[in-house]
């Protein structure tokens, strides 16, 4: 998969899950929240942490640690797209907004997997 | 209501009369290209790209000479072609080899260039082909193996994104602040 696949799924994907989980929201701002969260954090998950995961060379050896790599930065992606969320909607908690990023990363990486 | 109803099952039962799939043979173009690499070890033979439609019953017509090592576009290429490699020679005999089908079946946004190498057996008139390459191109002629090739592009178009949806979020909230 290239980046350019992912980055126009991913953007594609999450948005359309903020904009269901973000009803009363402002749509200009959900759809705008969904292309900044995944243009900020998806080119860092791509270009600068995902080189760090081991290559499937030596996949068995390196499973766990591919697995444990995988969803720490998974959770950094998470975590820095709530960050984004919570302060573009001032009434979103921090525990709705971990919620629907963890929702809408949780969307866009199983439906790369299975469709990509 | 159910007159709009009638008129459509009409309309509907109109197009089993179209033959939606059964497109003129050589009017549908697919971009594809073919090249065979080694031409010049028969410098006695001439090589064709030929056709042959349903209609044609397998007499395929002659399309294009070929030039050793050159990719030639299959412009009538189609899946209800058949495309062959012609040879014609000494004694005016001729042979000919059938292009895989598969290859007609490509999508008519890429492009596919398949590489052959030519065997001909003089004796037995037998000519066969030997695909060595086969590449896809994509509709700006970006190999689309090489998928890293659109990387660099797309990671200024996430940057302009990210500075421009932050741009336009603050300029939203800042016009819902004047507002209150």
């Amino acid at each position: 998969m290239s980046f350019a696949t992912a980055y126009i799924f991913t953007i594609l994907i999450e948005t359309l899950v903020l904009l269901l989980l973000l009803r009363n929201e402002d749509r200009r701002l959900v759809m705008l929240a969904g292309i900044l969260a995944s243009s900020i954090t998806l080119p860092i998950l791509w270009f600068v942490l995902s080189p760090l995961i081991p290559t499937q060379d030596f996949f068995f050896e390196t499973l766990f640690l591919r697995i444990f790599l995988i969803l720490f930065f998974e959770l950094a992606a998470v975590a820095a797209e709530a960050f984004i969320y919570r302060n573009i909607f001032s009434q979103l908690n921090w525990k709705r907004a971990f919620e629907i990023s963890l929702i809408a990363n949780a969307a866009s990486f199983f439906i790369g997997l299975f469709i990509l | 209501m159910a007159r709009h109803i009638l008129l459509a099952l009409f309309l509907f039962s109109l197009s089993t009369l179209a033959f939606s799939d059964m497109i003129e043979p050589g009017t549908h173009q697919v971009s594809q290209y073919v090249r065979f690499t080694n031409l010049a070890d028969y410098p006695n033979y001439a090589f064709y790209i030929a056709v042959g439609t349903v209609q044609d019953m397998g007499n395929p017509t002659v399309h294009a000479q070929l030039s050793n090592n050159e990719y030639a576009p299959l412009e009538r290429g189609y899946k209800f072609n058949s495309m062959y490699l012609m040879l014609k020679g000494q004694g005016n005999k001729s042979a000919l080899a059938l292009l895989p089908y598969e290859f007609f079946t490509g999508s008519s946004i890429s492009s596919r260039y398949i590489t052959y190498k030519v065997l001909y057996d003089a004796q037995a008139n037998n000519l066969t082909l030997l695909e060595t390459e086969s590449l896809d191109k994509n509709f700006a002629g970006i190999p689309i193996d090489d998928t890293s090739s659109l990387d660099i592009p797309f990671l200024a178009l996430a940057i302009l994104f990210a500075a421009g949806s932050a741009y336009l979020i603050l300029q939203i909230k800042k016009d819902k602040k004047v507002k209150k």
